[in-house]
């Protein structure tokens, strides 16, 4: 068994909240083709994303130039990262510089894809999550099960309890309106009491040198607005080229992931206020090598919307924690390959390659494609399964070779079934039975005469 | 070589040819009114707009608003509210109140209204509890192709679209207003 099925074992064990789980994804799925439905252009929509996220890849070491000399100008502090060590570094020597203690940042991937939460709290620095799911997940010690609904496989008792014991809440009550209004006065808090925010980018535009953050909770801006100096993190594949681009961009970002017409707070930032500091840190962390393989490139236009994650069956029906890279579905099969095929290939028989997550993509992106061509390369990379990969020569040299081949055929429906009924064939999964091999083969029909033209 | 170099090098290496920078082929949606899809969008949202009745304040009054706890940057209300940019401490701009602030475009598709900060502070417009955009309706458009259009960046530090009240769904998907910033936000349409 693959670790992605071996975990999604452990995920199904709970029926019930297996159940509930794929029907909210699946609600949120619903709520994507609501908004997608109500725009004509929808799909023309999603062409112009995807060609000019084409075109920002094609030309992106001068978009980054062009950014930088544009935000310099703006005042912004722009900071390159070859790798994640190198990100945390520069983030913990603006911290030290700053004499700053409590940092309190809004959700960003590529934090995660760097341990920079652990990084920073190993050097004495507090680390607050201020975004709700966030929080949930940071004060439960456990990591986000989805990119955009990260405390999607928590439920509302649990977060009852763990509010009780670390926010003082009530006794009992689990009513997600008390939760949030109770984890909003606890994170008002963190936030006056804050020396430093940080947040990730959703999109650099180029032309103008400006970064945009969006967010639902208004947690980026709060941090932002009640701290002097701000850090703000982002993959350099994060440009758009303008601000046209951007309303592009923004039409289809909230109404894939959430099935909102847009986030709620979309925040240019341009400029520090008076007296403070913006610094940005761009970060290539394995980009460019993933920019460099022309099979696979195309994932770099993502914008982690989530759609990918909402619509894919197999998602759904396993949670995120089933896939062993920390983004989990469609776009973390990807990404994980992307990073490591050694230490994430278990990953890519998590898919049924029903294409859902390739039709909802807004940039799109074939997602389903390109794990189809993660398979093809598992055996080259010398990641494919050892077992399948010598059934797989068996049965090549028996197809072939046609005598063997009906030889094979006939003898087959005879053979008693715990012989490949078992754990130990790779294809047949613990609550998966083989299919039965008919008494007569069609090639045996034929020649009877019992099959009419 | 620095970080800025080696990446720069790997990546005009890696980009291959360029690629022309597409041009729009469609036309984006048209609404008939569009005050009137704003409007229905930003109760979508979670907002509410009313229409000026007479001044500011009696509006403000009459949506229901204490007028006697009001932080705002707009001339007309300096007799009446705070100024952001009057306190010391940004700390102050913590605490519960009404801010009210000028909105420049509001966007039909979607209910949200562009916020320029103009001034010093902008804690105000994320941490008060009712917040309250004053547009002028002649400035709603159909879509954010011409919401870019129609907003200017220069000598801003900041600015943002806003639409609706702050919310999250991050338990069990069940929607509540107020995560962090306003649980209301009201348009005043003039």
């Amino acid at each position: 068994m693959s670790c992605h099925a071996v975990k999604a074992k452990a995920f199904l064990k709970n029926e019930e909240r297996a159940l509930w789980h794929d029907k909210a994804l699946y609600a949120v799925r619903e709520k994507r083709d609501r908004q997608a439905y109500s725009l004509p252009e929808w799909e023309s929509l999603r062409e112009q994303a995807s060609q000019i996220k084409e075109r920002v890849l094609g030309n992106l070491a001068d978009y980054l130039e062009e950014f930088e000399r544009n935000a310099t100008r703006n005042g912004i502090k722009v900071h390159w990262a070859e790798s994640g060590e190198e990100m945390n570094a520069i983030v913990a020597q603006i911290i030290k510089e700053k004499g700053a203690k409590h940092l309190v940042k809004s959700k960003s991937m590529l934090a995660e894809e760097c341990h920079l939460a652990p990084y920073l709290e190993e050097r004495g620095v507090e680390v607050v999550e201020s975004d709700l799911g966030e929080r949930i997940v940071q004060l439960m010690e456990c990591a986000p099960s989805h990119i955009v609904l990260p405390a999607i496989h928590i439920k509302r008792e649990e977060v009852g309890e763990l509010f009780e014991e670390k926010l003082s809440t009530e006794k009992g009550n689990s009513d997600p309106t008390y939760l949030t209004h109770e984890a909003r006065k606890h994170l008002r808090k963190k936030f006056l009491n804050a020396d430093i925010s940080m947040t990730g980018v959703n999109f650099a535009i180029a032309s103008e040198g400006v970064f945009a953050v969006c967010t639902n909770e208004g947690n980026a801006d709060m941090g932002t607005a009640f701290t002097d100096t701000h850090i703000a993190i982002m993959g350099l594949e994060k440009i758009v080229p303008d601000m046209e681009s951007l309303a592009v961009f923004t039409r289809l970002l909230a109404r894939s992931a959430t099935g909102q017409p847009i986030t709620t707070y979309t925040a240019l930032y341009r400029q520090p206020e008076e007296g403070k500091e913006i610094h940005l840190i761009i970060v290539d962390n394995g980009r460019t090598k993933s920019l460099a393989d022309a099979e696979h490139r195309t994932m770099l236009k993502c914008m982690r919307c989530g759609a990918c994650m909402n619509t894919c069956p197999v998602y759904r029906r396993t949670g995120g924690y089933s896939y062993s890279y920390f983004i989990p579905g469609p776009l973390g099969i990807n990404l994980g390959m992307l990073r490591s095929p050694e230490a994430y290939g278990g990953n890519v028989s998590g898919c049924s390659l029903c294409y859902s997550c390739s039709g909802v993509c807004p940039a799109k992106v074939d997602l389903a494609e390109q794990i189809y061509k993660w398979r093809q390369q598992m055996a080259p990379l010398g990641v494919a399964d050892s077992k399948k990969k010598m059934i797989v020569k068996a049965m090549n040299l028996m197809m072939r070779n046609p005598r063997l081949m009906n030889a094979g055929v006939a003898v087959a429906p005879y053979i008693p079934r715990f012989v490949y009924n078992n754990g130990i064939n790779p294809w047949c999964a613990s609550g998966r039975e083989m299919p039965h091999f008919a008494k007569k083969s069609f090639r045996v029909l034929w020649n009877e005469g019992k099959i009419k033209r | 070589m620095t970080a800025k170099e080696n990446i720069l090098k790997r990546l005009r290496a890696a980009q291959g040819a360029s690629v022309e920078k597409p041009k729009p082929t469609f036309e984006p949606i048209r609404f008939e009114d569009r005050v009137a899809h704003f409007t229905e969008m930003v109760k979508a949202v979670g907002g509410d707009v009313v229409a000026m009745q007479g001044n500011l304040i009696d509006t403000l009054a009459a949506a229901g608003v204490d007028v006697t706890n009001l932080v705002s940057p707009l001339e007309e209300l300096q007799d009446k509210a705070l100024n952001p940019d009057a306190v010391a401490d940004v700390g102050e701009l913590g605490g519960l109140y009404t801010a009210v602030v000028s909105g420049r475009v509001g966007v039909a598709e979607n209910g949200a209204v562009w916020v320029p900060v103009e001034g010093r502070r902008r804690a105000h417009i994320f941490a008060c509890n009712h917040l309250v955009i004053v547009l002028d309706r002649g400035c709603v458009v159909d879509t954010m192709h011409d919401a870019m259009g129609r907003i200017s960046l220069d000598g801003l530090a900041y600015g943002a679209f806003i639409s609706g009240p702050s919310k999250t769904a991050d338990i069990e998907q069940a929607l509540v207003l107020g995560a962090h910033g306003a649980m209301k936000t009201t348009i005043i349409l003039y």
